[in-house]
């Protein structure tokens, strides 16, 4: 097999016009989902206009799956704290709508997770007998791509004593629809902290709520994680390089 | 070699008479002539010492000229100036600190640093400005005059330029106009023999200035100009033929600058020898004059002048310390004062947007709001060729003759830019004129007025002076008008900061524009398109103002922003209809200024269609499509569903034959087709970059920037001296450094050839201790002060300008 055959070719620019990626990212459509009808194949205003969602599949389930790693057996009692901050995620459209051009399938989910994954290691979300791991993500995503791999090494960085006595997760889950806020949002078995992200409207800010257990937590490094997470989402560059 | 006039030939008899010379008066000439020589010594030692920014030309051994003349003149005469200016500014009364301060470039200088040296003003002294541009300020001096009899005032205008003015049309046609208007003007030459380097016996067969005269029928004098008195008495007797009314006077005033036509320019140069230097040294006017006092006159003793002396000289050396101390301008106002703020006057920001009204065609719209505004305000000036009694080449002034006379409706020669600059001059001084060229063709011969006094005045002066005047023309392509009578010309002046730019497209506007025009503060250019001259329309009753800066709306739609202003608004408009009769729903957007540029409107548009069309009747180079959809690239980037498309009178010269002219000019067939193009995507590419500037196949190497300063070291040896080393900027020794002074731009560099004292030599202040080579010249470097001297740096070394070779200790 010869050398260039084993490379693939470079993924080709999607031509859209400055107006169509505006409408891609607003409305959160790849590009490469759209087949262009202007000159070149260019993508227009109106193939967005004209474009059709596939029917999306049923939400992601909030309870998010247990990590495979040994985690302590807790369950943690309701009533817990929660807090919430509103995100501006225009920054981490625009920049999806820059992926979306070479590369399918990554999605606002993705940047999500990432940006989970460091603010823990940046916030130290933690009680003072052990870690706490990012545990899981809506079982339909995919990480895909460069974002993924840094991901996962983020994620397995933090696992630096998955054994650990105390070591509890954090489960990211996500709403569909923009204008819903979470308010609520409860834990499950060995899940120490809840992130339930909303889906961005118009203007790309979403309300995002942290339920944490305050007994395994304390409320200032929930805070410090949730300001860390927004730092992150509203400068996804950061979670590039 | 040019003999200097040692009397003038005529008329001071007469003058003497009328013009008692009293002591206090003589006393007041010897002070005024000397605060002019030792401020000029003072500023030298500062500009060659890297102190003022720029450079300067110094006005010494002219200073009677300057002191003779204004000595007849109040604080509301006004004085206009040459770049050799320093001397009229201080014989007119400027404060000398604000004088040195603005040579240094400071926040306290007259103009706030913005002007300098060729570029001073002092409304409160009636300093009208000193001036970059040789001939320039002639027309000013005229329309000042002209500004002043209109407001009833006998008040004069005084321009002095030099000999090389002569031979430019901006003294030929300001002499001719102002003879013909009997403007209150004098007019004085300071004949100093060379224009720059030029001897003026090689660049005119009639070198006698003050017969010139003649062919403009007023009156032509010559004076001895370093002769204080007889400067005074020519001038005593010119000025009050200026304020009774009888005209205009040309005074030759032949006189020398015994320095360097700039500092840095060396004394003798190529161009005059030593030995004629020596003679008009000899003639110093201040020597002599100091003579007169003390032997001819018996005016004062030798200890009185000495304490006059003393007395100047510390008021000199406080302007310096002046211009030291004060600081430098606040880098944040560097975009004050292009226009005036807010660019629109108060009635046209408070009109309210009407409609409706008698339909009224374009010329009689405007001609009736040009006659509102004469009625309302006195001082409104009308300069125009036929514009008079005629009624205007398009009978657009037609009855303002009647109603408002021959002194404010002036029929000019054929001299655009002497009645040009002559509108500039009146309207910074009271007045507000209209200055019609008829054909926006001809607004080229008054183009230097335009873009280099009218639009910069404010900026320089520092928001002192302004020129609140019109530029009224008509413009644009009409029935086969040619390559000299068919031009629009309007992104030229857009160009240019500080001038404003209509180009409106009904008559209401027309009118409407006008009216703001007249009552604004700002240059404005009124580029009538002569295409609808005939049209009619609507006008509203009233005081119709329409502001600067606000786009129309002419036709509202969903799919395609078309954006124009003049006669191809109308075109547009029949395009827009017969594409929304192919299901294509056209948004056309009628400019109606194009400074200000309404790009909100605009951007707001796109938002709506997402496409954008510009039609305009300039040329593409650089013109209103660029700009339009550039501003779009930066502000609505993000709402462009398709390449923001041009379409402009093809770039070529208006030819005659119509099939020809139809090739070239915007049509409603090609905005339809445009129009088809961008719905499809596609923009039509405009051919003018068709000019290839070099083959293809050889790529362009930029040149590596050099954007060293003149005061860096330059490596670069000098051919023939291998050996040499570059000396350090400005090392930090001790002593009183001795430098390569500052001086001429064209030169970086020098190399020391000789150094006349040696190491630890005993120097006195001023004695020659090196010389310095450069491209130019041999530069004398004199000791600073007294003192021991210290080289260090041996001969052969190259030095850059400012760059220190020794010090004094």
């Amino acid at each position: 097999m010869s050398l260039a055959a084993t490379i693939e070719p470079a993924p080709a620019r999607i031509r859209a016009t400055p107006y169509a990626r505006r409408l891609a990212r607003e409305r959160n459509v790849p590009l490469s989902a759209i087949a262009g009808t202007g000159p070149n194949g260019r993508i227009t205003g109106n193939d967005l206009e004209n474009y059709t969602a596939p029917q999306p599949e049923a939400p992601a389930a909030p309870e998010a799956a247990p990590s495979s790693t040994a985690a302590p057996e807790k369950r943690y009692a309701t009533p817990h704290s929660a807090i919430a901050a509103r995100i501006d995620f225009a920054a981490a459209l625009a920049l999806l709508s820059q992926i979306g051009d070479v590369r399918e399938g990554v999605a606002i989910e993705d940047i999500c997770l990432k940006a989970a994954a460091l603010a823990l290691d940046i916030s130290v979300l933690t009680s003072g007998n052990g870690g706490i791991l990012l545990l899981a993500a809506p079982d339909d995503r995919q990480f895909l791509g460069e974002l993924r791999t840094k991901s996962v090494s983020a994620i397995a960085a933090l696992r630096a004593n998955p054994d650990e006595e105390g070591s509890a997760g954090l489960a990211v889950s996500f709403l569909g629809n923009p204008g819903i806020r979470p308010v609520a949002a409860r834990l499950v078995d060995g899940i120490a902290a809840r992130l339930v992200v909303g889906a961005a409207d118009r203007d790309g800010g979403a309300d995002c709520l942290l339920s944490f257990d305050p007994d395994h937590i304390h409320e200032s490094a929930a805070e410090d994680f949730v300001l860390a997470f927004m730092e992150l989402v509203e400068s996804p560059f950061r979670l590039l390089v | 070699m040019a003999r200097p006039a040692r009397n003038a030939p005529a008329g001071r008899e007469s003058a003497r008479a009328g013009h008692n010379l009293d002591i206090p008066l003589l006393l007041r000439l010897y002070e005024q002539m000397q605060l002019l020589r030792r401020f000029e010594s003072v500023a030298q030692i500062a500009c060659r010492k890297g102190e003022t920014p720029g450079f300067l030309h110094l006005y010494i051994g002219e200073e009677a000229t300057a002191v003779g003349a204004c000595a007849h003149l109040r604080p509301t005469d006004w004085v206009t100036s040459t770049h050799r200016g320093h001397g009229h500014a201080l014989a007119k009364g400027m404060d000398p600190n604000i004088l040195m301060a603005e040579l240094f470039g400071k926040r306290d200088g007259c103009c706030g640093g913005r002007g300098g040296t060729m570029h001073l003003y002092d409304r409160s002294v009636g300093l009208f400005g000193t001036n970059g541009i040789v001939a320039a300020g002639i027309s000013h001096a005229v329309g000042v005059g002209i500004s002043a009899r209109a407001q009833g005032r006998d008040d004069i205008g005084v321009a002095f330029f030099g000999d090389g003015a002569t031979n430019h049309a901006g003294f030929h046609e300001s002499l001719n106009f102002a003879g013909i208007q009997k403007a209150p003007a004098v007019l004085v030459c300071e004949n100093n023999l060379y224009a720059t380097a030029t001897p003026l016996k090689s660049a005119t067969l009639n070198p006698e200035i003050a017969s010139r005269a003649a062919a403009y029928g007023i009156p032509g004098i010559a004076v001895d100009g370093n002769d204080v008195l007889a400067m005074y008495e020519v001038m005593g007797e010119a000025v009050d033929r200026a304020r009774r009314g009888d005209g205009p006077t040309l005074i030759e005033a032949k006189t020398y600058r015994t320095v360097g036509h700039h500092e840095g320019d060396p004394v003798t140069g190529a161009y005059r020898t030593q030995a004629e230097v020596d003679e008009w040294v000899e003639r110093d006017p201040i020597v002599n004059f100091r003579k007169k006092l003390l032997e001819d006159f018996e005016a004062a003793a030798a200890g009185e002048l000495d304490a006059v002396d003393e007395r100047i000289d510390k008021l000199v050396q406080e302007a310096l310390e002046f211009a030291r101390n004060s600081p430098e301008p606040d880098s944040s106002t560097a975009f004050h004062h292009v226009f005036a703020e807010p660019i629109n006057p108060p009635d046209a920001l408070n009109a309210k947007p009407a409609s409706g009204g008698k339909v009224t065609g374009w010329l009689d719209a405007v001609r009736d709001g040009i006659a509102e505004e004469m009625r309302r305000n006195e001082a409104i000036l009308y300069f125009g060729e036929g514009t008079g009694e005629r009624g205007g080449t398009f009978a657009h002034t037609k009855n303002l003759w009647q109603e408002f006379g021959a002194e404010r409706m002036v029929d000019t020669p054929i001299s655009e830019q002497g009645f040009t600059g002559a509108a500039v001059g009146a309207s910074a001084t009271g007045a507000r004129t209209i200055a019609d060229l008829m054909f926006a063709d001809f607004m080229f011969e008054a183009a230097g007025q335009i873009v280099l006094q009218a639009a910069k005045l404010r900026y320089m002066s520092n928001n002192q002076m302004n020129a609140p005047m019109v530029v009224r023309v008509g413009a644009g392509a009409v029935r086969s008008a040619g390559p000299h009578h068919s031009g629009a010309y309007h992104p030229v002046w857009a160009h240019v900061p500080g001038l404003i730019v209509c180009v409106p497209s009904t008559p209401a506007d027309a009118k409407g524009l006008m009216k703001t025009a007249l009552r604004a503060s700002d240059p404005v250019m009124m580029l009538e398109m002569k295409a609808l001259f005939a049209t009619k329309g609507e006008v509203p009753d009233g005081d119709h103002l329409v502001p600067f800066g606000v786009a129309r709306i002419a036709r509202s739609g969903k799919d395609l922003t078309i954006v124009s202003a003049g006669q191809l608004m109308h075109r547009s408009l029949e395009a827009a209809e017969a594409l929304a009769a192919q299901g294509i729903d056209c948004e056309v957007i009628d400019l109606r200024t194009i400074v200000p540029l309404d790009v909100k409107t605009v951007a707001e548009s796109v938002a709506k269609t997402h496409r954008l069309l510009i039609v305009d009747e300039g040329w593409a180079m650089c013109g209103v499509g660029a700009e339009l959809g550039q501003a779009m690239n930066e502000i609505a980037f993000d709402e462009l569903d398709a390449p923001v498309a041009r379409l402009h009178t093809e770039p070529v010269s208006h030819p005659l034959a119509p099939s020809l002219e139809r090739m070239m000019l915007v049509s409603t067939e090609k905005i339809i087709e445009a129009a088809q193009g961008v719905m499809s995507g596609k923009a039509p590419v405009p051919w003018h970059w068709r000019y290839p500037g070099l083959s293809a196949g050889q790529p362009s190497v930029a040149p590596e920037a050099s954007p060293q300063p003149a005061t860096a070291a330059n490596t670069n040896m000098p051919a023939g001296s291998a050996d040499a080393k570059p000396a350090e900027a400005s090392p930090s020794r001790g002593g009183e450094p001795i430098t390569m002074p500052f001086g001429d731009l064209t030169v970086s560099e020098g190399t020391i050839i000789r150094w006349a004292k040696a190491e630890g030599d005993d120097v006195k202040a001023g004695e020659l201790v090196a010389e310095i080579e450069t491209d130019k010249a041999v530069v004398e470097i004199e000791a600073p002060i007294a003192g021991k001297l210290a080289i260090e740096h041996p001969v052969g070394t190259v030095v850059p300008m400012g760059g220190r070779i020794g010090g004094i200790n």
